[in-house]
């Protein structure tokens, strides 16, 4: 009767082993039942689905063969590239292993990392989404309890058009701006380039008046937008996100010479008016925190506040707080603060930490020329925009002043560079010679509260809260009001270089460019290493 | 059926349980791993030892160079990875500090054809980044950055990506929205 019994239970333990993964099995895997199928408008295609915890993988190479895809190996990087027949300007780069893709120049993170299989990588659903969808059109559904994946066209979307063409210094510039990002492929003709559209139709404004001398016309039709150039004439195209615009540079060749007259930036009074002093971080962004408790968004805020009583009454200029309470703001408002209030100089004070206690020391940071940022252009021509009175563009504006003003903060920059390196120098030396510290110099950072400042622009590190003797040294006021000092002499000593080598006014333009360049003097103090 | 066959058919059993077990709870381990600290990134490749170059703060606030011999496989990702692992691992020199805490693991890493790397960093307790001054933050940014472009030749320039998401900046100081290339200013001399 025992014998039986055991003989019973090593029966059953197998069969409930077995029902336990029967159940994990149906647990976790939708459908597992049937073989996972894919349909293209109900019609089946030979694309194998591994069915992952994390969800349904689909053979990519198959897909995108059924699909207008090419997908090619790096040998190198071992990634691969899928490019869409649909939206071949944005490359599509994957690599096994990696939850992360880049669409373009988007990064992507996906709910499971790419596999690779026998037959190539698979892919989860929101990848196909993410690409096919976004780009191509299509819907991809997947349906568990079927073990479907159904794939089909949206349809198609009416997506509003506008166009802006400027001219500048031998350049055109033919902006279509787009309510929603259409499906679209650029297609080059003898007479210019076409934008097909693909599956969307546009909505066709009125025909634009178009008067330069390398854009003949510009045609809009429900399915594609010609730009019609003059003979020998070449274009460069890019694309700016949110809102969605196509751009055409258009340049001239020795075929094809511009008849305008070169367009000049406009111009406004040189001179230190306002100063826009930025207190580094704030509210639930700390910043640095001193082995004595000090933070440094508290410090940075009492440091800004007294040196803007110091300038107003010692240089008699205007003066903007970016923020005056413990607030958060995030760095592109800071920046949009500087340009909404056309200010002359942009100066974001902090304190520094080092995860080494010695680090001691006061630096000038200003931006690194190749972080200037073509959003951050599009942000600081809006603000200016703004501070000009003029409605603030927005996703779905088609403002050519927009435009413009982008080309000219542009051509601004590398002036508010070496303007800000010189004014770093001068904040550097005054730092060094009045308190003794030890001199980091002036140095360059990508720094995104630097980025997009349509004036010259530094971040100052006054000193590291890691440093326990700092920190002290920073929680008394006499030792505060002379960095403050420091900075009133460095400030003075800027402005009265500007206003004694500024060209006389020009007649004003639009009010929202950027401020006329000086003669640029070599910069003092350390160069940058 | 006597008794010693009985017997013998239930160890058998017993084992196949016991072996199922094993085998199912090694399966949830590894994927729980994954989950965590993110594997290498995929593919074959054949195994190598990479020179690599990492750095880590100094005691007086410049980036320390500390050379490691580093198993790995002749895949440029599987090499990024491996370089990250060990940066935030840490240094072996005790004056020097580590450039993230150290509940910070790399997730996915992925290599675009133009040579830039997108490193996941992931901290699942940890929603933003470190706080800090900007030293501090370029030091744990260009750590990376220093450590994989000087180690992993097809490497020009690194993203760094925090919890699957890139960043407009670390710690309030650095533009993070775009890939870096190296800053050899920020090494100690």
């Amino acid at each position: 009767m025992t014998a039986r019994r055991l003989f019973g239970l090593a029966c059953l333990l197998p069969l409930a082993f077995a029902a336990a993964q029967g159940a994990r099995s149906a647990a976790q895997g939708e459908g597992a039942a049937r073989a996972p199928v894919v349909t293209l408008e109900g019609q089946a295609l030979a694309v194998p689905v591994t069915l992952a915890p994390a969800g349904p993988l689909v053979a990519l190479a198959p897909l995108a063969d059924a699909l207008e895809g090419t997908l090619a190996r790096d040998a190198e990087s071992g990634s691969w590239t899928l490019t869409l027949r649909q939206a071949p300007e944005k490359p599509i780069v994957l690599a096994p292993g990696s939850s992360v893709v880049t669409v373009g120049d988007d990064i992507v993170s996906l709910s499971q990392p790419v596999n690779l299989g026998d037959g190539g990588p698979q892919v989860p659903v929101d990848f196909l989404e993410r690409t096919y969808g976004a780009l191509a059109g299509y819907a991809f559904e997947w349906r568990p309890t079927e073990a479907r994946l159904a794939i089909g066209q949206r349809t198609a979307r009416q997506v509003p058009v506008a166009v802006d063409v400027v001219h500048l210094q031998g350049t055109t510039t033919v902006v279509l701006q787009f309510g929603e990002m259409p499906r679209y492929r650029l297609v080059e003709t003898p007479g210019g380039v076409e934008v097909e559209v693909l599956s969307d139709r546009l909505a066709v404004p009125a025909t634009p008046v178009v008067q330069d001398p390398l854009v003949q016309g510009v045609t809009i039709e429900p399915q594609r937008v010609r730009i019609a150039l003059v003979p020998g004439a070449r274009s460069e195209s890019y694309v700016l996100e949110n809102p969605f615009r196509l751009v055409f540079d258009i340049h001239a060749t020795d075929l094809a010479q511009p008849a305008g007259p070169a367009f000049t930036p406009p111009s406004r009074p040189s001179g230190v008016r306002t100063i826009v002093l930025d207190p580094g971080h704030g509210g639930a962004e700390t910043g640095a925190i001193g082995p004595g408790g000090a933070a440094e968004k508290d410090l940075t805020l009492q440091l800004a506040r007294a040196l803007a009583d110091r300038l107003a009454s010692r240089l008699g200029v205007r003066v903007v707080l970016t923020r005056t309470a413990d607030a958060l703001l995030p760095l592109e408002n800071r920046t949009a603060i500087a340009n909404q209030n056309k200010g002359d100089l942009f100066i974001s004070i902090h304190l520094n930490s080092s995860r080494g206690a010695g680090a001691h020391g006061a630096e000038t940071y200003f931006l690194s020329a190749q972080a200037t940022d073509p959003r951050a252009a599009r942000a600081a021509a809006a603000e200016n925009a703004a501070a000009a009175g003029a409605p603030m563009p927005t996703e779905g504006d088609a403002d050519p002043l927009y435009d413009l003003q982008l080309i000219l903060w542009d051509l601004a920059q590398s002036h508010h560079l070496a303007e800000s390196q010189r004014f770093a120098g001068l904040v550097q030396q005054e730092l060094n010679t009045a308190l003794a510290l030890s001199d980091r110099g002036v140095k360059q950072a990508p720094f995104r509260v630097l980025v997009g400042a349509a004036m010259p622009a530094v971040l100052v590190e006054l000193g590291f809260l890691s440093n326990p003797e700092e920190e002290k040294k920073l929680g008394q006021a006499t030792y505060r009001a002379e960095l403050v000092e420091a900075l009133v002499r460095a400030i003075g000593r800027y402005k009265e270089s500007v206003e004694q080598t500024a060209v006389p006014a020009a007649p004003a333009g639009p009010a929202a460019g950027p401020a006329q360049p000086a003669q640029p003097g070599k910069p003092p103090g350390q160069p940058p290493r | 059926m006597n008794r010693r066959a009985a017997g013998l058919v239930l160890a058998i059993a017993l084992l196949v349980v016991a072996g199922g077990l094993v085998w199912w709870w090694a399966r949830g381990r590894d994927a729980e791993i994954a989950g965590a600290e993110g594997p290498p990134p995929g593919g074959t490749g054949k195994r190598m030892t990479l020179e690599a170059v990492l750095y880590f703060p100094g005691p007086q606030g410049g980036l320390v160079a500390e050379r490691r011999r580093l198993e790995t496989t002749d895949v440029p990702a599987h090499q990024v990875w491996s370089v990250v692992r060990a940066a935030l691992v840490g240094p072996q020199n005790d004056a020097l500090g580590r450039i993230f805490p150290e509940d910070v693991k790399v997730g996915a890493v992925l290599i675009g054809p133009e040579g830039t790397a997108y490193v996941d960093l992931r901290a699942p307790e940890r929603p933003n980044p470190p706080p800090g001054g900007s030293t501090a933050e370029m030091h744990m940014v260009y750590g990376l950055v220093n450590a994989v472009t000087e180690s992993v030749p097809s490497v020009r320039s690194v993203a760094l990506l925090w919890n699957g998401s890139q960043r407009r900046t670390f710690s309030g100081h650095l533009d993070t929205s775009r890939p870096l290339a190296a800053d050899r200013s920020l090494v100690a001399r």
